[in-house]
């Protein structure tokens, strides 16, 4: 029997100022997905050697299935394009999505606005995996993929299911005991990390560069690798979108309006995690994407998850694409690492929309 | 039909057991009160009722079902809660807070309709928090605040909702408006209410039914006069008070004395 029967309608101007605000997200964030197809062209188009716009546009219209447009181009400047350079923008803009959504996700999860993707050993485990590769130096390339990134995904996945078995009360997932768990291992993982990579000898720049994040030697079977798994996640993640709002009251309150927390934590850390593993074995351990990017969305548009884990993809995909872009470019022909322009960059826009938007978005 | 039933519970943490084998009906339509020391158990008893903690031993029945094997959003669509200090998240507006009440009625795409707007707006105005539908969680008072998580629960249109100190940190024109709300909310729209309050007056004057706890187990129960009495009081708080009729409703209104050696006129410390 429902209490509130009597009152058929408020105002509609009301209750349409809450729906108008939906209106507006969802034209911000059609217009961001959008925008990643001209930012995905630009990038593929700007490097080492100059290569028109409009030709990369019909370079990339070409492969598409169904689209026959007469090749006017020269072989090389296909080849550049499609096999060298796409690969490397899309695997970072799948990754700049995977760690903005992870972040958010950790963020909400943990309640905190200091959380990010690497807080539960993932980024640890990764990078010991990374360095024992490096130090091994088989000859095998695991399946194609690279031997490197293979190690780094086991080892990432490794350590928090590590993490999470030791941060285990009975059948729930405290997020306090996870914590402490993730800390002390990651603390762990990394002193032999650093051991191994002090007497690694000269493999010891190769570790360096890999530990600051890039994707220097892209190839499309990790495109298509890491495209269903970041997928999977991302969009898993993005059904919780209510579930997270809701757990930004306490535990309890969120249980007592209807949310199975533990299931949703479970779910929720479980896509987190295998979407950050995909992206700092293929990128190296970029830092700061995570922790920036829901914040500045959150500034701009509000904390509902419903609305801030889908702009984050978006933002994030379109962040790291053209951090990659400067990376390659800016002090051509070296390479910047990745992490290092994501921070250097990252931290004063990030001041800036602060100063912009000075109310309590957490 | 939304009642609950308690057989037998016992609710423990851990190995300290706080609630020993208590047992109680809800009738439809009825606000029970539920009063008590500090600590007897009387959010603990709200957090069993709601699956957060699960008994020890006993069942918990709501509409005749086993809470223990009802799922969270079941739960939820059939009864509210209304915590003590709710922890609410800053940024936040009052309207979302709210809003939230909506989720376990939500479909598949999680997003509020129009109607589930209103129905919030709705609550908000009886709560007397609509002018703070914008404003955000942070800026606000811990009086709007509880009227906010009041206005939430109503939102859920649950037919059975349950009050932890709902009017704690409310000043004393709130305490009544609110608890006139919920008593009309009973009375006219058939919705059972159970409030676990620790003041006595406000007990015997909203409550139909009270259930006194005392060392874990149900010490009195019954109509308001029968279970505020000098004699309970004494018993089961240790506090000496005088229990005397209402003079407009004549429901038992309990006075406390302040100790003699300070309110005789001219008299000054002495106390003689």
């Amino acid at each position: 029997m429902p209490i509130l029967a009597k009152r058929d309608g408020y105002p509609a101007e009301f209750a349409s100022f809450h729906l108008l605000r939906w209106r507006s997200r969802v034209y911000a964030l059609i217009a961001l997905a959008v925008l990643v197809i001209p930012v995905v062209v630009l990038a593929v188009s700007i490097g080492s050697t100059e290569i028109p716009f409009s030709t990369t546009a019909k370079i990339l219209v070409s492969k598409l299935p169904f689209v026959s447009i007469s090749h006017t181009w020269p072989g090389p400047v296909e080849t550049a394009i499609v096999d060298i350079r796409l690969p490397r923008v899309l695997l970072a803009a799948m990754a700049g999505a995977a760690l903005s959504v992870a972040g958010a996700t950790y963020q909400g999860l943990f309640r905190n606005p200091l959380a990010d993707p690497y807080l539960l050993g993932v980024m640890q485990g990764a990078g010991l995996g990374a360095v024992v590769g490096f130090v091994l130096n088989l000859g095998w390339e695991g399946w194609g993929l690279g031997l490197i990134p293979m190690l780094a995904f086991t080892g990432g996945l490794g350590a928090a299911f590590f993490v999470y078995y030791l941060g285990r009360v009975g059948r729930t997932l405290p997020m306090t005991t996870l914590l402490l768990a993730g800390v002390a291992m990651g603390a762990f993982l990394s002193a032999i990390t650093s051991y191994l990579a002090l007497t690694s000898g000269d493999s010891l720049h190769g570790i360096y560069s890999w530990l600051m994040g890039g994707f220097s030697s892209p190839k499309w079977i990790q495109v298509e690798v890491m495209l269903p798994l970041v997928a999977l996640g991302v969009f898993t993640i993005w059904l919780y979108g209510q579930h997270l709002n809701v757990m930004q009251l306490d535990e309890e309150q969120a249980q007592q309006l209807g949310i199975n927390v533990e299931r949703t934590k479970r779910i929720l850390l479980l896509a987190a995690t295998l979407i950050t593993a995909a992206a700092v074995c293929f990128g190296g351990l970029i830092a700061f994407v995570g922790i920036i990017i829901p914040h500045a969305v959150r500034l701009v548009w509000g904390p509902d998850y419903r609305f801030l884990l889908p702009l984050s993809t978006a933002a994030g995909a379109i962040f790291l694409i053209l951090a990659d872009l400067l990376a390659r470019t800016a002090l051509s022909p070296e390479e910047i690492p990745l992490g290092i322009i994501t921070a250097f960059f990252g931290a004063p826009f990030f001041l800036y929309l602060l100063r912009q938007r000075k109310r309590a978005v957490f | 039909m939304s009642k609950l039933q308690l057989h037998n519970v016992t609710l423990a943490y851990g190995t300290r057991v706080v609630l020993r084998d208590i047992s109680f009906d809800t009738q439809q339509g009825e606000t029970l009160g539920i009063v008590g020391p500090n600590g007897c158990g009387k959010s603990t008893l709200i957090k069993a009722i709601t699956r957060v903690l699960p008994p020890s031993s006993g069942h918990i029945l709501l509409d005749g079902r086993d809470v223990a094997k009802m799922s969270p959003g079941e739960i939820a669509r059939l009864t509210a809660v209304v915590p003590q200090t709710p922890v609410l998240p800053e940024a936040f507006t009052a309207l979302e807070v709210v809003l939230m009440g909506r989720t376990p009625h939500l479909g598949f795409l999680r997003y509020e309709s129009q109607r589930d707007v209103s129905i919030a707006l709705h609550a908000m105005e009886m709560t007397q928090t609509s002018h703070l539908t914008e404003r955000r969680i942070g800026e606000l008072s811990g009086g709007e605040r509880q009227r906010l998580v009041i206005a939430r629960a109503l939102t859920q249109e649950p037919r059975i909702v349950l009050l932890d100190e709902p009017t704690a940190h409310l000043d004393i024109n709130y305490q009544v408006e609110t608890l006139d709300l919920i008593s009309s909310l009973c009375a006219q729209q058939g919705l059972t209410a159970l409030i676990a309050l620790h003041d006595l007056n406000l007990a015997a004057q909203y409550c139909d039914r009270i259930i006194m706890i005392s060392d874990g187990r149900i010490y009195a129960e019954g109509l308001p006069r029968e279970v505020i009495t000098e004699q309970n009081v004494r018993q089961v708080y240790g506090a000496e008070v005088c229990v005397t009729p209402h003079p407009v409703n004549s429901l038992p209104a309990t006075l406390i004395t302040a100790n003699g050696s300070r309110n005789l006129a001219g008299k000054r410390g002495q106390g003689k």
